[in-house]
Order: structure tokens, then C-alpha cells, then sequence
């Protein structure tokens, strides 16, 4: 066996494919993650999301191997060969799967290798890479599966197709909440920033391990039962294979059918495989700037905070050391801003860590906003039409349009409200700052017409 | 004896390719011929275990190929090249044969040497490392043969292996196929009268699906001495007894 492996090795179409394989690579969200924050649960999540090309590409070239003997019409010869089909081409289908795992593995090694540079906090998933390779495995063994039992030329880059429509079907299923779809390797159901705050088992990729593992002995076994497979030795590997393929594959399904999406905490819980503690905070130590209001990030984004600050420093200027206002800003997976023990803790715009460089557009604005009625409000409705002038006094000052995007609310603020917020930010700063001094308490526990402002 | 068939018979739907065929040969040159559709490939390819018979007693070196194991351990000691041979053309000569021969279950360890060997017996020695794509017709046929001949073979079956040969080539086979034919049984399906006058111990020859002669060349010779049409005695024979069979 070991004779025909390294010749199949040496003649597999898998290298010639290993340039399309890195463009393909590059495009996905690997290539992206790679310029994002060095964040374990992002980069885990990035490498699954690469056999969205990785895995229709060696499906393909694994129905090529496989179809090679009705293509090269050979057949009539190596059946009269010692070796059963099975055997026969099970080598062509595990250099394929050699080579689509070294670039697999080289690739894993230069994301985590890299992440392992540059991270700032936690330690490498392990499970997120065994589901990948467990699938890359089974796009690899349907393929050969395909092109086993199909003839014809396009049976290589129809099974391609095939798998990439496959994917992306299952994908939607995933990212829809579809229960079954938590199967599938690619389709984004979970946030890698939020999870980074809470304890997460290995629930989701242990189920998308155990589906494609289950797949792969199901695409392999029932090549073994056909009539010149090989002997009884073979016929029995291949009901056992079957056997336990279809057993497996349809427990994965099963357990994924139970699963739920927890997007506030950014994971999904299977629950027959969730242990003690899962969903529960994790404990960190904040990275925090140095700045007239601290402003305090998860360590695991750590890299990003001078950004960040950068970003909300023009808001967090103009209201450091007024009385009540805190004088530390969290940012945390919240639904919005809240005050506890002084401290405010503001929604993380985690888009915002997806990118390089200093946080600008929406991503800036939404966080000032947030930041601006938080410290001056705390959870507020947003209501409060003199509250609202306040917050966009803060916002206009800063530089930001005051527009609706700036209201936790819905609609625009009103002609009285702009006007008055415009009036506030054309004073001088230590005018509005002493202005702020002086009404914040009445503004926080009175209502106050627009009017009111100066 | 290394083949014995008795009354062997393979059918394609409601055609028999081959009527209830006798046969024993041990070792030695045999020789098939007959006319295009009279059986030869069909009978070539049940005695290389592609197809099972339909009806009839088969064995091979001594061991029924209805089993497996059997099967297995007759194939190991087969050597055959089909009509229409079927090649990687990205493999070199080298790699063909040496993965022919891994597929033969050929202890590793001998691979090599038997792989050079074949190749050189064939003459591609200076060819070897060519991937299969470049070489003509010709050559391609004989890496045909250097396949057939890795594993040296205790039963060789060759189906019109000297198509594309040119007269040079087809002298240097005769002579591997002689020297094969000192210990194994080699058949031989070909059209060329010639080689098998040149090469053969014994000859069969079928119509319609029956051996309609079996004899030596010199007795196939002798039949259509003053009666059949064909240049040479051999050629004579055969069409005397192919007429005497349709009469």
C-alpha cells in the first residue's frame, strides 16, 4: 500500500491545484481575519469558513483520481490485477487528501503560528481545527465517492459545483438559525469577539466533527460492497463503515437539531454535549488607556485599544471630571450603555475590530454616541427631548452629524432639539463644560424643555 | 496444466462470444487466431479473470477463479495485455509498470529490479523515465508488454500485442514471448499468421465462438496443403479450415 501511495503522490492533480488553493485561501475570510484584530476565537472561526473554497476545490480533485479509470479507460487491465478496486484506489484518494491536508496544516500553522505572535490574550482553539480537517476530509472522500461511480470528464469539476451549492445551502441553513444547519462547517452563527467574554464549550465543532467523520466513512464504505471491491475482508469493512458512518453523521445531525443560538453571548450550546459552566463570564484582567476617562477593553483586543480611545476621545474630553459622570468606560457584548459602580459599560462594536488603523465612520460614530449618553445618562430611553439636545451637543462638538443614528431612538430629533443642541455646542468648551456642571443632575432626574438649554 | 476449460461458455445476452471451449495447455507459446468476432478477446478475457464465464469448468494454474482467494493468488501470477490498453498519460514508462506491478502484489522489495527489467526485455530502456503522453503507438504497446511480463508470469495472455510493431519489434517479441514460453504458458490472439508461425508451439483456431482446430503450426500447415487460399502454408491452413468449418 504503501508502494502505490507514494506513486499516487507523486502523480496527483492536488499540487498542480495548490496556487488556486492559496488565491481561494486568501479571498476568504482567512485573508481577512489575517489583517483583523489577533483574536484565538476569530482566527478558529476563519479557518472553518475557509473550506467554503478549500473544500469544493479537493471534492473535485479527488472525483478526478477516482475517475481516472473510466476516463484513461484502464479498467479492463487492473481488473485483472491482484487488488479489488477498493484498494485499488483508495491510495489515489489519500494522496489527494495528504496533499489538501499539508496545505491545509501549512495554512493552519501560518494563522495560528501568526496569531500566536501577536495575541494578546487566550490560547489556540484546538477544536474549531479538527472540524475543519474532519471536513476538508469529507469533501475529500465524497469526491472520491462521485467520481468512483461516475464516468465522464465534467464529473471533477461537476462535483465542485456540487459541493460549493451544497455548502453554501447548508451555510444559509447555519447563519439562519436553522437548528441542522449547525452541521455545517461554514455559515457564521457565532460571534468570535462576544465569546471571547464567556465560557464556551466545544459543543459546536464536536458536532460538526462527529457529522463529517461520519460522512467520510459513509462516502467510503459503500465503495467496498460493490461487486469487484475486493473480498469478504473488504465487504465487512465496508458494512462496518457504512454502518457507523450513517450512525455517526446521523447523530450529528440529531444533536445538532438540538442546539440553539445564543447571540447575546455569541456561542450556540448544544445541550447534550454542554458541560458545567458553559455560558458563564470568563474572568480577565481589562487593558485599559491611560486617558481623562479610562477607557477599558477585553485584553484580548488589547492591540486595538489606542484606536479605540483615539475614537471616543473627542466625547470623553469634553465631559472628563463632571460631577457624576464616570470616570471608567467598559466596553463589553451589552445590549446598551449602563452605569454600575461608576463604571460605564458600553456595547463593544466589534465590526470595528475586524479592520486595521485608527476606527472611523459608523463604527466611530456609534461608539461616541454610545459613550456620550452613557456617561452623561446611563441606560436612557432616549426619550427625553432636552436629554437628546444634551447628548447631541456632545456629539456635534465632537464633530459628528447630528443625525438619527445618534438617538436610541427611532426617528430624527426634532427642529426644538436641534436647535437647542446646536446652541449648546457653539459655546465656548469651558463654557459648556461649566454649563454641563451646573444642569447635569437637574437633567438627570428632571424633565427639561429644550428650551432650557442655553 | 496451467489452463483447462471445459466446455466454456460466455454469453452477451442471447449471443454466445464463446461456445463451449476445451482447452488444456501447460506451459509453451499457444497461439489463438480466427477471424474478427469469432471469440478470441472474449475467450482472452474470461481466461484473465475480467469477465466470469456464463457456463463451463475453468481453471487456472490449478485454482478456480470463482473464489476469491483463489482469484487473488491466480492474478498475482497473470500477466495480461488487452486489445484496447488503457494508460495515465501522465505516468512515465517506469511508473506504469512498477504501478502495474504494485497492483499485482509484488513484494516491494523486487519492484524495481523487475520494473527495469521488464522495460529493458521490451526495449524502452532508453524511454523509461518519458511520460507515457510522448511515446508513439508502437512503443506504447510495448510498454503493454513490459506490464504483462513485471510480474513474470506463469500465465500470460496477450491480445494482438504485435499491432503497431514495427518488423524489427515484432522479431525481438517473438523472442521474449520464446523465452517466455519456456516456463509459463503464454497465449497469444493475433491476426499475424507469421508470429505465430514464428513463435508457437500449439495452435487454436476459433470461428463463431468454437476452437475449430487445435494443433501445432506444422499440422495447421499441413491443412491447406494444395487447397486454401494465402501466400504462405500457415495462412493456407487457416483459410482451409475456416471454409471447411462454414461448408
Amino acid at each position: 500500500m504503501m508502494g502505490l501511495l507514494r506513486l499516487e503522490l507523486r502523480r496527483n492533480v492536488t499540487p498542480f491545484l495548490l496556487p488556486t488553493l492559496a488565491v481561494l485561501l486568501w479571498i476568504s475570510p482567512y485573508g481577512r481575519s489575517v489583517t483583523a484584530s489577533a483574536v484565538w476565537t476569530r482566527r478558529g472561526e476563519a479557518l472553518q469558513e475557509t473550506l467554503l473554497g478549500l473544500g469544493p476545490v479537493i471534492a473535485g480533485a479527488a472525483a478526478w483520481t477516482a475517475s481516472r479509470e473510466k476516463r484513461a479507460r484502464t479498467g479492463e487491465l487492473l481488473v485483472s490485477t491482484a487488488r479489488g478496486g477498493w484498494s485499488r484506489t483508495l491510495p489515489g484518494c489519500a494522496a489527494t487528501a495528504l496533499w489538501g491536508l499539508a496545505f491545509l496544516s501549512a495554512a493552519t500553522g501560518f494563522l495560528y503560528g501568526l496569531t500566536a505572535h501577536t495575541a494578546s490574550w487566550g490560547s489556540p482553539p484546538w477544536w474549531p481545527v479538527a472540524a475543519t480537517f474532519a471536513a476538508f476530509l469529507a469533501f475529500c472522500a465524497a469526491g472520491h465517492a462521485t467520481g468512483a461511480m461516475l464516468s465522464g470528464r465534467f464529473v471533477a469539476p461537476l462535483t465542485a459545483i456540487g459541493a460549493f451549492l451544497l455548502l453554501v445551502v447548508a451555510g444559509t441553513l447555519k447563519s439562519t438559525g436553522v437548528a441542522v444547519g449547525l452541521v455545517s462547517p461554514v455559515g457564521q452563527v457565532t460571534d468570535p469577539y462576544r465569546a471571547l467574554f464567556y465560557r464556551t464549550g466545544h459543543d459546536l465543532p464536536a458536532v460538526e466533527l462527529i457529522f463529517a467523520a461520519g460522512l467520510v466513512a459513509v462516502a467510503l464504505g459503500p465503495l467496498a460492497l460493490r461487486g469487484a471491491a475486493g473480498g469478504p475482508l473488504v465487504r465487512t469493512a465496508g458494512i462496518i463503515l457504512t454502518a457507523t458512518g450513517t450512525a455517526a453523521a446521523g447523530a450529528g445531525l440529531w444533536l445538532a437539531g438540538t442546539g440553539r443560538v445564543d447571540a447575546g453571548r455569541g456561542i450556540a450550546v448544544i445541550p447534550r454535549l454542554e458541560s458545567r459552566g458553559d455560558g458563564r463570564p470568563v474572568p480577565y484582567t481589562p487593558a485599559c488607556d491611560r486617558g481623562p476617562i479610562q477607557i477599558c477593553v477585553h485584553p484580548a483586543l488589547k492591540a486595538r485599544l489606542p484606536d479605540v480611545a483615539a475614537a471616543v476621545r473627542p466625547v470623553t474630553s469634553q465631559l472628563a471630571g463632571l460631577p457624576g459622570v464616570p470616570s471608567r468606560i467598559d466596553q463589553r457584548p451589552v445590549d446598551g450603555p449602563h452605569i454600575t459602580d461608576g463604571v460605564l459599560s458600553v456595547p463593544a462594536p466589534f465590526d470595528a475590530y475586524d479592520k486595521r488603523g485608527p476606527v472611523t465612520g459608523r463604527a466611530a460614530r456609534s461608539m461616541r454616541a454610545d459613550t456620550a449618553a452613557g456617561l452623561l445618562f446611563g441606560a436612557w430611553d432616549g426619550t427625553d427631548p432636552a436629554r437628546q439636545a444634551a447628548v447631541l451637543a456632545v456629539l456635534i462638538a465632537a464633530g459628528d452629524p447630528p443625525d438619527a443614528s445618534a438617538l436610541p431612538t427611532r426617528g430624527g430629533p426634532t427642529p426644538a432639539v436641534l436647535a437647542a443642541a446646536h446652541r449648546l455646542a457653539a459655546l465656548p468648551p469651558p463654557t459648556r463644560h461649566q454649563w454641563f456642571a451646573t444642569h447635569l443632575h437637574p437633567l438627570r432626574t428632571t424633565h427639561l424643555p429644550p428650551n432650557a438649554l442655553p | 496444466m496451467n489452463v483447462e476449460t471445459r466446455g466454456l461458455t460466455r454469453s452477451f445476452r442471447r449471443r454466445q462470444a464463446v461456445a463451449g471451449v476445451d482447452l488444456r495447455i501447460g506451459p509453451g507459446v499457444y497461439g489463438l487466431l480466427g477471424p474478427n468476432g469469432a471469440g478470441k478477446t472474449s475467450l482472452l478475457r474470461v481466461l484473465a479473470t475480467v469477465i466470469p464465464p456464463s457456463a463451463g469448468d475453468l481453471r487456472l494454474l490449478g485454482r478456480d477463479p470463482a473464489g476469491h482467494a483463489e482469484r487473488r493468488e491466480i492474478r498475482r501470477r497473470l500477466g495480461y495485455l488487452p486489445q484496447d490498453l488503457g494508460y495515465y498519460s501522465g505516468f512515465t514508462v517506469v511508473e506504469f509498470v512498477e504501478y502495474i506491478a504494485l497492483l499485482k502484489d509484488m513484494p516491494r522489495a523486487r519492484v524495481p529490479r523487475a520494473v527495469a527489467s521488464a522495460v529493458e526485455d521490451v526495449g524502452l530502456g532508453n524511454r523509461a523515465r518519458s511520460k507515457l503522453r510522448t511515446l508513439s503507438g508502437g512503443m506504447l504497446r510495448r510498454v503493454g508488454i513490459a506490464q504483462a511480463i513485471v510480474n513474470e508470469p506463469e500465465l500470460l495472455l496477450l491480445d494482438e500485442p504485435t499491432a503497431g510493431l514495427d518488423p524489427e519489434q515484432r522479431v525481438q517479441f517473438r523472442t521474449l514471448m520464446r523465452r517466455m514460453g519456456e516456463r509459463a504458458t503464454v497465449i497469444v490472439s493475433t491476426h499475424l499468421v507469421e508470429d505465430v508461425g514464428a513463435a508457437c508451439d500449439q495452435v487454436g483456431l476459433m470461428s463463431d465462438g468454437r476452437l475449430v482446430f487445435t494443433g501445432t503450426p506444422a499440422e495447421l500447415s499441413a491443412r491447406g496443403a494444395g487447397t486454401g487460399i494465402g501466400d504462405a502454408p500457415l495462412e493456407r491452413g487457416y483459410s482451409a479450415v475456416l471454409a471447411e468449418t462454414r461448408t
